[in-house]
């Protein structure tokens, strides 16, 4: 984010105070709402198998083994078998036709598993427990079956664009897009049926943001996006059975995606 | 645009690798004692620090650290008759001091030891010393030292000298004794209530009061301040505390279940008479309830009493359990702060002790500990919060 902090700091002290292209400098050219067909672009995504994403800690499981709690990190986590995105990517400033900053929203459909875990993959049950199971000194549920299916992300990334795909003008056959920004994950969208889960139960698992980046590889119409998160949290934590220090990685996210552009 | 191509990426790159974090769960011994018959719980608010007895041992939690004592290994905890215990916490050493009857027991993060004072007759020490910690954190108790009675002046009331006395704890000497010529008529007797300020001055709540501003083997240097008013009468004053304006504050006595403290007395440091300050005039209180048993907290000039609930669960509004008391004594304005019963805790009369940590009231039960959150009105058990987990209601 920092570094696109520095470029629209650069590309300000050029003199563009607003508009369209620039009285001093015809090379930079500003977003008009009056033509914005020329300044959006759409794209069509979608990744098989290569979508994964788990959420910051959001809750802590206790194992209790000999009068000593082993807490472990609880998160949720979503396996996209296949997503599905449609994109629309603004161009706020476009420099000459090499090159553009872009406000870019992917907005996602997955048909993902979603589950929420700790660290030793118990099957975390946000179920309340009993009066009468805490009396048998039972203090966690384990689940038979994951939480839910299918998700939905919605993303808003700031990119630079170089090469094809810049500019509407671009001619070149290769370009690349770099973007950082935030994406928010929501799911399940349906709940387990066959396990009668309760969404109101896992109301505090069922959504997160996290930071991200993304880097993107433009040839013709075709782009490869791999979009990663930059703020990925590892938690090191002991459990009762092994006594060694575990570690996972939380608030991570990981996409490998093939989109094609709609149009210009 | 060519250094744009080199410089960009290596900037996604220094981001992707730079940003990970890392936290670490630690496991810890769980409290299993707070499950059980709570006995104590004390809070010490500005130090942000707790100590929870129980039949099975004691807990003290600094912040978020914990230190259990089992008593079934630490045996003296099962002798220790809590609700006469009186608790100390000094946050310059760390230690919580239990006194009870000849016992002292310290305990800390590294630090239990028990011992016995043999040189003093065995009795309820509170009966007779009045105890507090200096600014370092060490054990100080004033006590009188000698009995003088003037046969020619045709009464039957002595002066009673006070004496100084610092902790030693070696198996000779519990004590160091400091002899003072400062004297409290014997009419006026009773526990010699101090407070150790932040200079280092020991403020005596007697009649007459005393501002000791150093001692030594020769004696103390004292300055003597008249004590009177109405609010006075018993002459010395219980759980003294000065606060930043100058006041000082005291009870005309302990409170306790069966005696609740009525009213708070205040006077200047240098000044005269006592205030007394009646509760019943300034407070709405509830209509069933059993008067203000213990005393919770002081910020500066406001101090914070438990009310127990007055509870016949046949006929009692069960919807609260207890009430938090806060009287300003500068400007003698009281509100009072009803608890609200929970699935956890539907009667007061269960409830044993209980003590205030910031925003969370501590509540020590006959089933174990409860914690109420105040800003929520929600119980929840200790040990099930500790564990994350949750209760269906």
């Amino acid at each position: 984010m920092r570094a696109f902090l520095v470029i629209l700091f650069l590309l300000g002290l050029s003199g563009v105070s607003s508009g369209q292209e620039a009285d001093d400098d015809p090379s930079l050219y500003f977003f008009n709402p009056s033509e914005l067909r020329s300044s959006i672009r759409h794209e069509m995504g979608m990744s098989v198998g290569t979508h994964w994403t788990k959420s910051p800690m959001c809750d802590v499981y206790t194992s209790v083994v000999d009068g000593v709690a082993y807490p472990e990190p609880v998160f949720s986590r979503a396996i996209g078998i296949i997503s599905a995105t449609y994109e629309p990517r603004l161009r706020l400033i476009e420099y000459k036709s090499d090159a553009s900053i872009s406000l870019d929203i992917p907005l996602t459909l997955s048909f993902s598993l979603v589950d929420v875990l700790s660290g030793s993959r118990y099957k975390y049950s946000a179920e309340p427990l009993t009066e009468q199971e805490l009396a048998s000194n039972i203090f966690s549920k384990e689940r038979d079956g994951i939480v839910g299916i299918c998700h939905v992300e919605a993303g808003a990334l700031l990119s630079v664009n170089l090469g094809q795909g810049a500019t509407i003008e671009n001619t070149k056959t290769v370009g690349w897009t770099l973007s950082a920004g935030y994406n928010f994950v929501r799911g399940p969208l349906l709940m387990n049926f066959f396990e009668d889960y309760d969404k109101a139960d896992y109301k505090s698992y069922l959504g997160w943001g996290t930071p991200v980046a993304r880097v993107g590889i433009h040839a013709d119409k075709i782009v490869v996006y791999y979009m990663l998160g930059i703020t990925p949290t590892r938690v090191n934590y002991q459990t009762g059975s092994t006594f060694d220090v575990q570690t996972e990685l939380t608030n991570t996210y990981n996409r490998l995606s093939l989109s094609f552009r709609i149009g210009r | 645009m060519n250094r744009l191509k080199v410089i960009l990426p290596l900037l996604v790159v220094l981001l992707m690798v730079g940003c990970i974090r890392e936290t670490t769960l630690t496991p810890y011994e769980l409290p299993d004692l707070v499950k059980s018959y709570i006995r104590k719980v004390e809070c010490f608010d500005n130090e942000n620090a707790l100590l929870v007895a129980s039949d099975e041992g004691v807990m003290l939690l600094y912040g978020e650290e914990q230190v259990l004592y089992d008593a079934n290994i630490y045996d003296e905890l099962f002798k220790v008759e809590w609700s006469e215990a009186e608790v100390l916490y000094s946050q310059s050493n760390e230690i919580f001091w239990i006194i009870y009857d000849s016992t002292f027991i310290q305990m800390g993060k590294n630090t239990y030891d028990v011992h016995y004072d043999n040189t003093q007759f065995f009795a309820a020490t509170q009966s007779y010393f009045a105890y507090a910690l200096s600014n370092e954190g060490n054990l100080m108790r004033l006590g009188y030292w000698k009995e003088f009675w003037d046969q020619n002046s045709g009464s039957f009331y002595s002066d009673y000298y006070i004496g100084i006395y610092e902790y030693l704890g070696n198996n000779n000497n519990t004590w160091r004794e400091y002899q003072t010529d400062i004297t409290v008529n014997s009419k006026f007797l009773a526990n010699p209530n101090f407070t150790v300020v932040a200079n280092g001055d020991i403020i005596l709540h007697t009649n007459p009061g005393y501002i000791i501003t150093a001692y030594d083997d020769q004696g103390a240097t004292a300055d003597s301040v008249s004590r009177s008013g109405q609010g006075f009468k018993f002459r010395t004053a219980t759980r003294p505390h000065l606060a930043a304006s100058g006041n000082l504050y005291g009870m005309l006595y302990q409170p306790a279940l069966l005696t609740p403290v009525t009213s708070m007395l205040s006077v200047g440091l240098t000044e005269d008479p006592v205030v007394e300050h009646v509760f019943e005039e300034n407070c709405p209180f509830p209509m069933e309830h059993q008067g203000a048993v213990k005393l919770l907290d002081w910020k500066g000039d406001v101090v914070r009493f438990y009310v127990r609930q007055y509870t016949n669960s046949l006929s009692s509004n069960t919807d609260v359990i207890g009430h938090i008391l806060e009287y300003d004594l500068l400007n003698d304005a009281c509100s009072i702060t009803s608890l609200s019963s929970g699935e956890l805790l539907k009667w007061s009369e269960s409830i044993v002790d209980v003590d205030i940590l910031g925003a969370i009231v501590y509540i020590g039960t006959r089933d174990g500990l409860l914690i109420y959150d105040l800003e929520t009105d929600e119980i929840d058990s200790y040990l099930l919060n500790l564990l994350e987990l949750k209760l269906d209601q």
